[in-house]
């Protein structure tokens, strides 16, 4: 140890010096207390042995100084060694900052007792101050790797669809990081598909697993699964992500477009409840299946309900966080609260929810993360996204494909098969796929049927009858000679980008008129209706011969 | 290629159809039933194994309904997949149909 000895006496100091070289520490001497300054600024010392009466500079004043040098967390112990011993002068000795005094004459035991009790203090602070630099260091390494996270996840939670009419949300995570998590995307028929996920816990822990789930979100609904499909996929992903105590709640709704039935799955989650346009529960729709991560892939249930949703009704679902939340006195919200939030009478049920919560938490410390969603019955209508992929256009080249069909080509197979693989693989038109296919195989047959082959579709009014002109339609296909279909599907820009696909047939013509005209419940003339319900533009031209659609592709198909 | 294949079980009779649903399979579809009309029978279109559908399947599935004099709902379609489910919901099928 190293000792700064400061006293005036030269006596004094030998004394002690040669007290504590016995004991093996390293003696520094001063004379006064600037001298004690001026050294203790030169050198590292372990503890000071201070006299109170000197010139120059007493104890007092150089303690006061030398605590004041000292503030940046080194503890180094200043014990006073005075004559004086009234309490005045020794509670002066403590209020300059001293940590201790012994009254001279003093015994050498207590002295060197005081010294190691001293010392051991010094080491515990230094082992402290130690500790806590590291907790600072540790603490803003967390913030700066907490800054960072967060970023991220505001951004993987940023493409949910910020305004859309249909759907309605409340969060409030219980930290920084939601365990919650809200999700929802167009479908590529014009509905509405919503995710509502309560992962174990809260905070980070649980919100990491948030994360894979946004990200796929997107791209399943792109591919217009299922919602018991994507909740196979969700399930898929997260068991072999998780570890075996983790899972994920959840409720997965999609929304038809005409917003009048819904498909829900419901994994864990509380019961959803299906309103009455008076607020009161017309239905309550209870989980069914596992959450997600715990159930075997070949386990798994794909299954869902669908619900009709007549005007004005609503679906109401919402995480535990609401039933569990707890005012100051430790009781739970409960179910029951919430149930009564619902009655005939009630306006707006899910504004109600909020507000009688809010009234019981009473500002008590949040547990859980809470989220409560309406979805609405009623036309899809999502403004924001649709504006941002507006805006942003299509940004691919525009193309044209053309293709002549002679008679060894329309007798060998279906070749609208064959153009579909072609055109399916384009990412924009992928999501319509099975529209454009449906669509090109129409204006196919009415092409070769009516066109080349020249059949009525009178024909198809009888059972018999429809029989009869599929068994016609092929002895006429086997007996062709010299005919021609041309497909051309153009990519091109028109106020918006569309799919234009033009068939021009070498036949006779036939009499167009009658077959736009026909919408009507027979077993035929459907062909036509479907291919005007997803375009926006029909027609026919040159005696029935050619005919020229326009399919927008940057709308999702919209029915009605 | 494309499958029809039948199956009675007890008073339910579920014809299923597995690749393409067009008019290549007419015949075949229209036997499954063409002896049953006016039966007691519930009648169950099996679209798990489906991969197509076009406007010809729209109207074997009404020929179906009119032959054996049902009402509308009273045929049931299972197991359909979303991508046909957006075809018959084009067609309106979902107001004449049970998607089950």
């Amino acid at each position: 140890m190293k000792v700064l000895v400061v006293d005036d006496q030269a006596t004094n100091r030998a004394i002690l010096t040669w007290l504590l070289e016995e004991d093996g520490h390293e003696i520094c001497e001063a004379q006064d207390g600037q001298q004690a300054i001026d050294a203790y600024q030169e050198d590292d010392f372990d503890i000071v042995l201070m006299d109170v009466m000197m010139p120059i500079m007493d104890g007092l004043q150089a303690t006061k100084k030398i605590k004041a040098i000292q503030a940046d967390g080194n503890y180094v112990p200043i014990i006073f060694l005075t004559a004086l011993d009234d309490d005045k002068a020794l509670s002066q000795c403590l209020e300059s900052g001293g940590d201790d005094f012994l009254s001279k004459p003093y015994n050498d035991a207590v002295l060197k007792a005081k010294i190691a009790a001293h010392m051991r203090i010094r080491e515990l602070t230094q082992v402290i101050t130690q500790k806590n630099q590291q907790l600072i260091e540790h603490n803003n390494r967390w913030q700066r790797e907490q800054n960072i996270v967060a970023h991220i996840f505001n951004k993987a939670l940023e493409h949910n669809l910020s305004e859309c009419e249909s759907l309605r949300s409340h969060i409030a995570p219980a930290s920084t990081f939601n365990g919650d998590i809200l999700l929802s995307a167009p479908s590529p028929a014009g509905g509405l598909y919503v995710f509502l996920g309560d992962f174990t816990g809260h905070g980070l822990g649980a919100s990491i697993g948030t994360l894979p789930i946004a990200h796929s979100f997107d791209q399943l609904a792109l591919r217009h699964l299922s919602v018991g499909e994507i909740a196979f996929e969700f399930n898929k992903m997260l068991s072999s992500m998780l570890p075996d105590y983790m899972f994920c709640c959840a409720t997965i709704l999609e929304l038809n477009t005409l917003g009048d039935s819904v498909q829900v799955w419901m994994g864990g989650l509380p019961d959803a409840y299906l309103v009455a346009p008076d607020g009161s529960i017309r239905e309550t729709i209870c989980s069914q299946n596992m959450p997600l991560g715990v159930e075997h892939n070949e386990k798994f249930n794909k299954g869902f309900e669908v619900k009709q949703l007549n005007p004005g009704e609503s679906v109401v679902f919402f995480t535990d966080g609401i039933i569990e939340a707890e005012n100051p006195n430790g009781e739970f919200f409960e179910e029951e609260r919430l149930l009564n939030c619902f009655a005939k009478g009630v306006k707006d049920p899910f504004s109600v929810i909020l507000s009688q919560l809010e009234d019981f938490i009473q500002g008590a410390e949040q547990r859980d993360d809470i989220s409560l969603v309406e979805v609405k019955s009623g036309p899809v209508v999502i403004k924001h996204n649709n504006q941002l992929s507006e805006l942003k256009g299509y940004e691919g080249i525009y193309w044209q494909m053309n293709c002549d069909l002679g008679v060894e080509d329309i007798q060998r197979s279906n070749p609208v098969e064959e153009i579909m693989s072609v055109l399916g693989a384009q990412t924009l038109l992928r999501p319509n796929k099975d529209v454009i296919g449906l669509l090109l195989a129409e204006l196919y047959s009415n092409a070769l049927e009516h066109g080349l082959l020249d059949l009525s579709s009178d024909l198809k009014r009888s059972e018999d009858g429809f029989a009869e002109y599929y068994q016609l339609r092929q002895e006429r296909i086997e007996a062709l000679n010299d005919a021609q279909i041309n497909i051309n599907c153009e990519l091109l820009f028109e106020d918006e980008t569309v799919l234009r696909i033009r068939l021009v047939d070498s036949g006779k013509g036939f009499e167009f008129e009658n077959i736009l005209d026909s919408d009507h419940e027979d077993s035929f003339g459907r062909g036509i209706s479907l291919i005007r319900k997803v375009c926006k533009r029909v027609e026919y031209s040159n005696n029935g011969c050619t005919v020229e659609v326009d399919f927008p592709v940057s709308r999702a198909v919209v029915l009605d | 290629m494309s499958n029809v294949s039948v199956n009675q079980q007890d008073s339910t009779l579920t014809v299923s159809i597995s690749g393409r649903f067009d008019f290549n399979i007419l015949q075949d579809f229209r036997d499954c039933y063409s002896e049953m009309a006016g039966s007691d029978m519930k009648f169950v279109v099996d679209l798990a194994q489906t991969e197509y559908i076009d406007s010809s399947a729209l109207g074997m599935l009404l020929n179906m309904k009119n032959h054996l004099g049902s009402d509308d709902c009273a045929i049931e379609i299972c197991n359909c997949q979303p991508n046909l489910m957006k075809i018959f919901t084009i067609a309106h099928f979902d107001k004449k149909f049970k998607f089950v």
